[in-house]
């Protein structure tokens, strides 16, 4: 393989690991109750809060975001696609919330939608976190700025818990090109070998 | 040639008298912080300078106005800001492009005039969606819109806008950003009620030397004027 074949396989792989998803955990997120935080290039409402994740099963990190008062919001900066997300039902003495319903923006128009049911009603959360996949929803092969979180029980209580969101960014222009670039590189590659050959 | 000037001159003498009373909200009021440096401004408003105004709309999500410190707003989102009046801005949190703002006087719309405001763009530290540019003021009256103004703001130094309709009284306020979800920061909104124009203007708590010399000179001014123009028509119909 000569240098130019290098350099071709180099830019088609840094062009897609640009474009490989991101795990957002909320691990070493600092967030007082009731304000606004900045994690991971997300704004993080005030009505969310952080909360240990320790005697969950299967929890990705330490923390969690939990609702404060029935639901949150989370502002990107930039849009970007949403794979999955790592669910739990949480129990408290105000009760527990089976059915997440996740409502999904881009520019203050609703794109994507998705009820997501993470346990039995009123039930232990013995199962611990789950992966819940969007591609099993509607709308959600858009891209999105603001998700906005509410379960189904008291709004009192923490009633579900978010451990991570699974996301993809979306490709800009230039990731694009460098990827065209480097597959063009490629065959081109290829053909002269062939050629060669023949 | 001057006095044809001297009109204008005493009107904006009883103008500047004026303006010296105005009450402008800047937000401050330490006791509505329970749980840290933003306040959520609850419906109906009851606390500090909001106490007579109240009806935030808003058409998008979460809470529609929230108080924040000039230490909150560095250190949530990195940019420090010098805020001009006192250490608490308003600003809007929500997921919205739209916040309405009424003004109740025991439980009745009243009028009032808005003279003008100081505001700042949200920083763009967290990208441009979160950050307006602009902010459009539509003053209403009786649900009829009677004034509009856009104001271009910066995200790095608050400044002072003209309302561009302060003659014009009205009964509500829209605020409206760039954009969904695009904020910005007012720490200063010059609105008076209506009623307050006439009454509170020769109460003023301390009226100063100079304002009421000046008030008095403009209007001793202008009723020379008008008993001289009248003299002058009565000589010309003679």
């Amino acid at each position: 393989m000569r240098l130019r074949h290098w350099m071709s396989a180099v830019a088609l792989l840094s062009a897609s690991t640009g474009a490989w998803a991101d795990l957002i955990t909320f691990s070493d997120l600092h967030k007082p109750a009731h304000t606004p935080a900045v994690y991971a290039g997300f704004e993080i409402s005030p009505a969310a809060n952080t909360d240990s994740t320790a005697g969950i099963l299967d929890a990705a990190g330490t923390q969690m975001l939990e609702p404060g008062n029935g639901s949150f919001l989370l502002r990107a900066s930039v849009p970007y696609y949403l794979e999955s997300l790592h669910l739990s039902q949480l129990t408290s003495f105000f009760g527990s919330s089976n059915l997440v319903t996740l409502l999904g923006y881009n520019n203050g128009v609703q794109v994507a939608s998705a009820s997501i049911l993470i346990g039995p009603w009123s039930g232990v959360a013995t199962e611990g976190f789950k992966w819940y996949d969007l591609a099993a929803y509607s709308g959600w092969n858009t891209a999105v700025d603001t998700l906005v979180f509410s379960g189904n029980g008291s709004t009192s209580g923490p009633q579900f818990g978010l451990d991570a969101l699974n996301i993809r960014p979306v490709p800009e222009p230039e990731t694009w090109a460098l990827m065209g670039m480097g597959l063009v590189g490629l065959t081109a590659a290829a053909r002269r070998r062939q050629q060669q050959r023949g | 040639m001057f006095s044809t000037f001297k009109p204008a001159l005493f009107s904006a003498a009883l103008l500047f008298a004026a303006a010296n009373s105005a009450h402008a909200l800047t937000f401050e009021d330490a006791g509505i912080f329970p749980s840290g440096q933003f306040a959520e401004i609850a419906q109906p408003l009851n606390n500090g300078d909001l106490a007579d105004w109240t009806s935030f709309t808003t058409t998008g999500f979460g809470n529609p106005l929230w108080y924040i410190t000039s230490d909150a707003y560095t250190s949530t989102y990195g940019q420090s800001l010098l805020f001009p009046s006192g250490s608490t801005a308003l600003i809007n949190l929500d997921y919205s492009q739209q916040v309405a703002f009424t003004l109740k006087n025991s439980g009745q719309n009243a009028q009032f005039v808005f003279n003008g405001l100081e505001a700042a763009a949200f920083t763009q530290n967290l990208g441009p969606l979160f950050s307006s540019g602009a902010l459009t003021v539509e003053g209403f009256l009786n649900g009829q819109l009677v004034g509009t103004q856009t104001y271009m703001l910066g995200p790095t130094a608050f400044q002072w806008y003209d309302s561009g309709f302060a003659n014009t009284p009205v009964d509500q306020l829209t605020f409206i950003a760039t954009g969904v979800g695009r904020r910005w920061l007012i720490d200063n909104l010059d609105v008076i009620p209506v009623a307050n124009l006439a009454t509170t203007l020769p109460a003023a708590a301390v009226p100063e030397p100079e304002t009421w010399a000046m008030l008095g000179l403009g209007l001793v001014a202008l009723t020379a004027r008008s008993a001289k123009l009248r003299r002058r028509a009565r000589r010309q119909e003679v």
